[in-house]
C-alpha cells in the first residue's frame, strides 16, 4: 500500500513541478532559430581570450562580440563546427578552444581519469576477490 | 603602536609553538600527567595570542588605521562597517590570519577533549596541529606581514573590490577556512595515529565529528560561493571550473570520501589504509588549494596578488606537511591491524569501497583538469584551456555511478548477510525512475544529458524515501501525528537520509537549470512591454540614485504573469568611484520553482536600454540541496552526542 | 598479495613526488619569465602572411580613388605590422619606438576599429611613421592574424613570411634584445 501511495506521489511530483516551471515557454517577441543557437552553442566553447575564464557567449568585451559576429557568419554560409573550431585554433591556438581537442599532447587528459578508475578497481577486485569474498 | 602588539604577538606565538613542537618531540610517547597538560595549555596560550592579535587587525580596519599597508590597501572610510570587518579577510594577508586564528581554536578544542583521548594520541594530535600552526606562522612573518606600516600616511584608502562588498562573499571564507581547519583535525588524528601507533575504533569515533563539521562547514562555503557568483556576476552561472573553485571543490570530494570510510572504520573496523590515507589527502588538498590561489600560478576571478616567491614557501609547506606523512603512511603499514571478516560482493563494505575509490577518481580528475594546463605549459610551452565541456565528459560519468550507488546502499547490509527484500526494492526504483525518465522525455527542450541527469535525481530521491519507509516499518511506528514524526525525528540518526536527500534536491535543481534555462536579450525603452509566454515585464521607470560608497543606475520593472502584479524588479549598475569600477546588480525574483533574472545593459534614453531576461527554473533548489547536505551532517553530529551521552548515563 | 598493499602505500607518495616536482618546474619558468605568462604565443610564427588586401588610408585621398594596401612592393625585404588605434593608451606610449622602428624597416599600420578622422588626429599628435596605412573597421583583418588586442606588432622576412611577433607596446628593452637582432640579419 506504502509503495503505491509512493508511486503516486513521484509520478504526479513530477508533472507538478514541470508544470510550475513553465518549461514550456513560447517565445514571442524574440526569434530563436538555428543560427542564433548555434552561434551561442560554439561561443560557449570559445574563450574570451581578455577576461578571466569566460567564454565569448559570455563576455561582452569588444574581441567577443567581433568572434560572435564572425562565427555567426561563418555558420550562415554553411561552415562546420569543425572547420569554425579549426580557423579559430589555426589563429589563436588551441588556447582559444575551452573543450580541449584530442591531440597528442592531450590525450593523458582526457584518458587519465578513466585509466585511474580502471586500473583502481581492477586492483581492488584483485584484492578482495582473495581474501574478503564470499 | 597597537599594530606592533599585534605584530609581536604573532612572534611571540611563533616562538612558543616552536618550544612546544619541540617539547612534544623530546615526550613524543609518554602518557603522562604534565607532558599533556603543558601541551594543553600552551594550546590555550597560542589561542588567546592569535585572538588578540586577530582582533588588533580588525580593530585596525574599524578605525581605518591607513598607516598600515594593508588597510590603505584594501579599505576606505567610506565603506559601511560591516564590510570595513569583512575587509579584514578579503585579501592574502588578513585570510591568512584568519586561517590561524580558525587553526589556533579547533586545535584548543581539541586539547579539550582529554578526557576522552588517551594521552598518548592527544599529545601527538596537538604537536602535529602545532607543527602546522609553524609552518603557517612562518609564512605569514617571513612573507605576508598584516602589520607591515607604510612610511607615508595616505590621506585615504584604496578601497575593497565592490564585488567584495557583499554579505555572502564576508562569509565564504570562514565557513571554507573552517573547513580547511576541521579537515587539519582529522590529518592530525591519522598522522598522531601512524606515530603512536593507536589506530583503534574508539579512535576512529573521536575523529568522525571533526570531519563531518568539516564536510558541513565546507559543503556551505562552497554553495555561498557559487551562490555569490550566481547574483553577483550577472550572466546566471553559479560554477566555472575556475581553478580556486576547484582548489574548494577537492577537498570536499576527499572529505565526502572520508566520512564515508571513516563511519565503515568504526563499525566494522577495516578499511583502515582507506581512512588514514584520505585523512592525508583531505588536508594536502587543502593546502594545494592555498598554493594554488597565492603562487601566482593561475588567473582567476579570485586570485589573491600573486607572487612567485611566496609560492616557493608555500611549495616547500607542501611538501613538509603531506610528504612527511606520506612517507609515514608507506612505512607503517605493519599498524593496519584490519577485521579480517568476510563480506559480500554486494554488501554494504563493498558499496562503501566503491565509493571511496569513485570519489577519490573524481577528485583526481579536478585535479587533473586543474593543474594539466600549467604541466604542459611548463613541458613544451602550449597553451590550452580547459572549460566545462570537460569537466562533463569525465568528472560527470565518474560521478554517475556514485549517485547510483548512494540509493542502493542504505538497503545493503554488513558483511555476510542477506539484503532485505533487495530486488523488490530494486525494480520499484528502476520503475519510477523510468516513469520519470519518461516524462522528461516529453518535455521538448529536453536532451539525452537532461534525462539522464533529471532520472538520477528521481532515482536517488526515490530510494531515500524507500529507505526511510522500510525503516519506519521495522521499527513498527505509526507516524499518524506531527508529533511522532518530531519525536521520530528527534530520536533516530537521520542525518544520512537527510544528506542523501540533499544531493537529490541539488541534483534536481541542476536539472532543472541546466537543461531547462532560457535567456532573452532585447533592447526596450521606458514605457515598453516585454512579453513572454504568460509573464511580462513593463519597463516603469530609469534613474540615477546615489549609495553609500557609489552611483546607480536603476530600472525598474513590474513582473505580471496571466495579467496579475507579481513583484517589481530593479536591475542596476553601479559605479564605484573611489575603486574605480563598476558592477552590474541583476534584479532577482527567487521562488520554489525557479528564478526571474533580469540583467541591465547599456543603453540611453534615445535608443533604449539592453535587457537580458534569464528564466532558471528549479535553481533555488540546488542552494537548497547544499542546506540540506549540511542538515544531515549537523544531524548526524548531534545525534551521535546524544547517543553518547545515553552509552555513558547507562554505564 | 603483500607487493600489492606496498604499492597501495607507496603510490600515493611517488606521485605526491612528481606532482612537487613538476610545481617546482612550473614555478622556475614563471620566476624566469614573469611578464611572459598570461600572453599566448603566435600560431603565425613562420607562416607567410595572411590576407592583408583592406582598404588604404590616405590622407591626401582624391575622391573616388580606393586604393588597397600593396605588399608587393616589399618583396624580398624586411617588413613590419603594426595594429594600433587612436583610443589605444598603449599605442601612445610605444610610438617613439615604432618610429626608431620604421628607420631600420618600412612599417605598415593597421587602424583597428577605428575611423579615419581619429587616426589621422592621432597621427598628428604622435607621429606618422608607417610606410602605408590600412583600415580595419570592423577587426575582421585583425581576427586573421590572430590579434586580440592593440597594440600588437609582427616583423616579416624576405619570403614573406611572420618571424616575430610582439603582443603589447614595443618596450625598449624587447626591441633592443629581441627585434633589432632578428632585422639585423639581412
Amino acid at each position: 500500500m506504502l509503495k503505491k501511495i509512493n508511486l503516486f506521489i513521484f509520478v504526479f511530483s513530477l508533472f507538478f513541478i514541470t508544470a510550475q516551471t513553465n518549461i514550456n515557454i513560447k517565445e514571442n517577441n524574440v526569434s530563436s532559430n538555428y543560427v542564433t543557437n548555434k552561434t551561442r552553442e560554439i561561443g560557449q566553447n570559445i574563450r574570451c581570450l581578455v577576461c578571466q575564464n569566460q567564454s565569448i557567449d559570455e563576455s561582452s568585451s569588444q574581441i567577443a562580440q567581433d568572434l560572435r559576429i564572425l562565427i555567426k557568419e561563418k555558420i550562415e554560409t554553411g561552415s562546420t563546427d569543425k572547420e569554425i573550431y579549426e580557423y579559430l585554433s589555426d589563429r589563436y591556438g588551441d588556447y582559444i578552444l575551452l573543450n580541449p581537442p584530442l591531440k597528442t599532447n592531450t590525450i593523458l587528459l582526457w584518458f587519465l581519469p578513466f585509466i585511474i578508475l580502471i586500473l583502481g578497481l581492477f586492483l581492488v577486485m584483485k584484492i578482495l576477490k582473495k581474501s574478503r569474498f564470499k | 603602536m597597537i599594530p606592533e602588539i599585534g605584530h609581536i604577538l604573532l612572534i611571540l606565538t611563533f616562538v612558543t609553538s616552536i618550544l612546544q613542537v619541540l617539547f612534544w618531540c623530546f615526550n613524543i610517547k609518554k602518557s603522562d600527567d604534565i607532558t599533556i597538560n603543558v601541551l594543553v595549555k600552551s594550546t590555550f596560550i597560542n589561542f588567546v595570542f592569535i585572538l588578540f592579535s586577530f582582533g588588533i587587525l580588525v580593530y585596525s580596519f574599524i578605525i581605518s588605521d591607513f598607516s598600515l599597508v594593508i588597510v590603505s590597501d584594501n579599505s576606505h572610510t567610506l565603506k559601511p562597517l560591516i564590510y570595513k570587518i569583512s575587509g579584514t579577510w578579503g585579501n592574502h594577508e588578513g585570510s591568512l590570519m584568519l586561517w590561524i586564528l580558525i587553526l589556533s581554536f579547533f586545535t584548543f578544542l581539541v586539547s579539550r577533549k582529554k578526557h576522552q583521548i588517551s594521552y598518548k594520541l592527544l599529545s601527538s594530535i596537538i604537536g602535529v596541529q602545532t607543527i602546522i600552526l609553524c609552518l603557517f606562522l612562518s609564512f605569514i612573518l617571513f612573507t605576508s606581514n598584516p602589520f607591515e606600516r607604510l612610511n607615508v600616511l595616505p590621506i585615504d584608502g584604496n578601497g575593497l573590490n565592490p564585488l567584495l562588498q557583499d554579505p555572502g562573499l564576508a562569509l565564504h571564507p570562514p565557513l571554507l577556512y573552517f573547513g580547511y581547519v576541521g579537515l587539519s583535525v582529522s590529518f592530525s588524528f591519522a598522522v598522531g595515529a601512524l606515530i603512536t601507533g593507536e589506530i583503534n575504533k574508539e579512535w576512529a569515533r573521536q575523529m568522525r565529528p571533526w570531519i563531518t563539521i568539516a564536510w558541513s562547514a565546507l559543503t556551505i562555503g562552497i554553495a555561498l560561493g557559487s551562490w555569490w557568483a550566481y547574483y553577483e556576476l550577472g550572466w546566471g552561472g553559479w560554477w566555472f571550473w575556475d581553478p580556486v573553485e576547484n582548489a574548494s571543490f577537492m577537498p570536499w570530494l576527499i572529505a565526502t570520501a572520508l566520512l564515508h570510510s571513516v563511519r565503515i572504520l568504526e563499525v566494522r573496523f577495516i578499511l583502515i589504509n582507506w581512512t588514514i590515507l584520505l585523512s592525508i589527502l583531505g588536508f594536502s588538498f587543502s593546502l594545494l588549494g592555498t598554493f594554488i590561489v597565492r603562487s601566482g600560478l593561475l588567473t582567476s576571478v579570485h586570485a589573491f596578488a600573486s607572487d612567485p616567491s611566496r609560492g616557493l614557501f608555500i611549495l616547500i609547506i607542501l611538501a613538509i606537511a603531506t610528504g612527511g606523512p606520506l612517507i609515514l603512511y608507506a612505512t607503517k603499514t605493519s599498524l593496519f591491524k584490519e577485521n579480517k571478516t568476510q563480506f559480500n560482493i554486494i554488501s554494504k563494505e563493498s558499496a562503501l569501497l566503491i565509493n571511496n575509490l569513485f570519489l577519490t577518481t573524481a577528485a583526481a580528475t579536478v585535479l587533473i583538469g586543474t593543474l594539466y594546463p600549467l604541466f604542459l605549459d611548463a613541458f613544451n610551452g602550449n597553451k590550452i584551456s580547459i572549460g566545462p565541456a570537460y569537466y562533463n565528459a569525465t568528472f560527470a560519468p565518474i560521478m554517475a555511478p556514485v549517485i547510483l550507488l548512494m540509493a542502493i546502499a542504505p538497503f545493503l547490509t554488513w558483511g555476510i548477510k542477506k539484503p532485505n527484500k533487495i530486488v523488490t526494492k530494486l525494480i520499484f526504483l528502476s520503475v519510477i525512475t523510468l516513469l520519470g525518465g519518461l516524462g522528461l522525455f516529453m518535455i521538448d527542450e529536453s536532451s539525452l544529458f537532461s534525462i539522464i541527469c533529471g532520472s538520477l535525481a528521481i532515482w536517488l530521491l526515490t530510494g531515500v524515501i524507500v529507505n526511510l519507509t522500510f525503516q519506519i516499518k521495522a521499527a513498527n511506528l505509526k507516524l499518524n501525528s506531527f508529533k511522532a514524526i518530531f519525536l521520530y525525528f528527534s530520536k533516530n540518526n537521520l542525518g544520512v537520509h537527510i544528506a542523501h536527500m540533499g544531493v537529490a534536491v541539488f541534483l534536481v535543481g541542476v536539472t532543472g537549470e541546466q537543461f531547462y534555462k532560457t535567456e532573452f536579450n532585447i533592447k526596450k525603452n521606458i514605457g515598453d512591454i516585454i512579453n513572454i509566454g504568460n509573464k511580462s515585464l513593463i519597463f516603469d521607470k530609469f534613474e540615477t540614485l546615489s549609495g553609500p560608497n557609489y552611483k546607480s543606475e536603476t530600472a525598474t520593472f513590474t513582473l505580471l504573469k496571466d495579467k496579475k502584479i507579481i513583484d517589481v524588479l530593479k536591475p542596476e549598475k553601479r559605479f564605484y568611484p573611489i575603486e574605480k569600477s563598476q558592477t552590474t546588480e541583476a534584479a532577482i525574483l527567487s521562488d520554489l520553482w525557479g528564478d526571474t533574472y533580469l540583467v541591465l545593459g547599456d543603453g540611453n534614453k534615445e535608443t533604449g536600454w539592453s535587457i537580458r531576461v534569464y528564466f532558471n527554473p528549479l535553481i533555488s533548489w540546488i542552494w537548497g540541496g547544499a542546506g540540506f547536505m549540511a542538515l544531515g551532517g549537523l544531524a548526524s553530529i548531534i545525534q551521535s552526542r546524544k547517543s553518547r551521552k545515553k552509552l555513558k548515563n547507562a554505564i | 598479495m603483500k607487493s600489492k598493499i606496498i604499492i597501495f602505500n607507496i603510490l600515493p607518495l611517488t606521485l605526491f613526488a612528481l606532482i612537487l616536482a613538476v610545481s617546482a618546474l612550473v614555478l622556475y619558468e614563471v620566476k624566469k619569465n614573469p611578464s611572459n605568462q598570461n600572453l599566448i604565443n603566435s600560431q603565425l610564427i613562420g607562416k607567410k602572411i595572411p590576407t592583408i588586401k583592406i582598404k588604404r588610408i590616405d590622407f591626401f585621398q582624391q575622391k573616388g580613388k580606393n586604393q588597397t594596401l600593396n605588399i608587393d612592393k616589399y618583396k624580398n625585404n624586411f617588413f613590419a605590422v603594426n595594429f594600433f588605434a587612436s583610443w589605444c593608451a598603449p599605442c601612445r606610449v610605444e610610438a617613439p619606438l615604432i618610429e626608431e622602428l620604421s628607420k631600420t624597416i618600412p612599417v605598415v599600420g593597421i587602424a583597428y576599429k577605428d575611423k579615419v578622422k581619429n587616426t589621422k588626429v592621432f597621427l598628428e599628435d604622435y607621429g606618422n611613421p608607417y610606410d602605408q596605412i590600412g583600415l580595419d573597421d570592423f577587426g575582421k583583418i585583425a581576427i586573421e592574424w590572430g590579434v586580440y588586442g592593440v597594440p600588437e606588432t609582427f616583423i616579416v622576412n624576405t619570403d614573406g613570411k611572420i618571424i616575430y611577433r610582439h603582443a603589447g607596446p614595443l618596450l625598449y628593452n624587447v626591441f633592443k634584445s629581441e627585434v633589432l637582432p632578428l632585422i639585423r640579419k639581412k
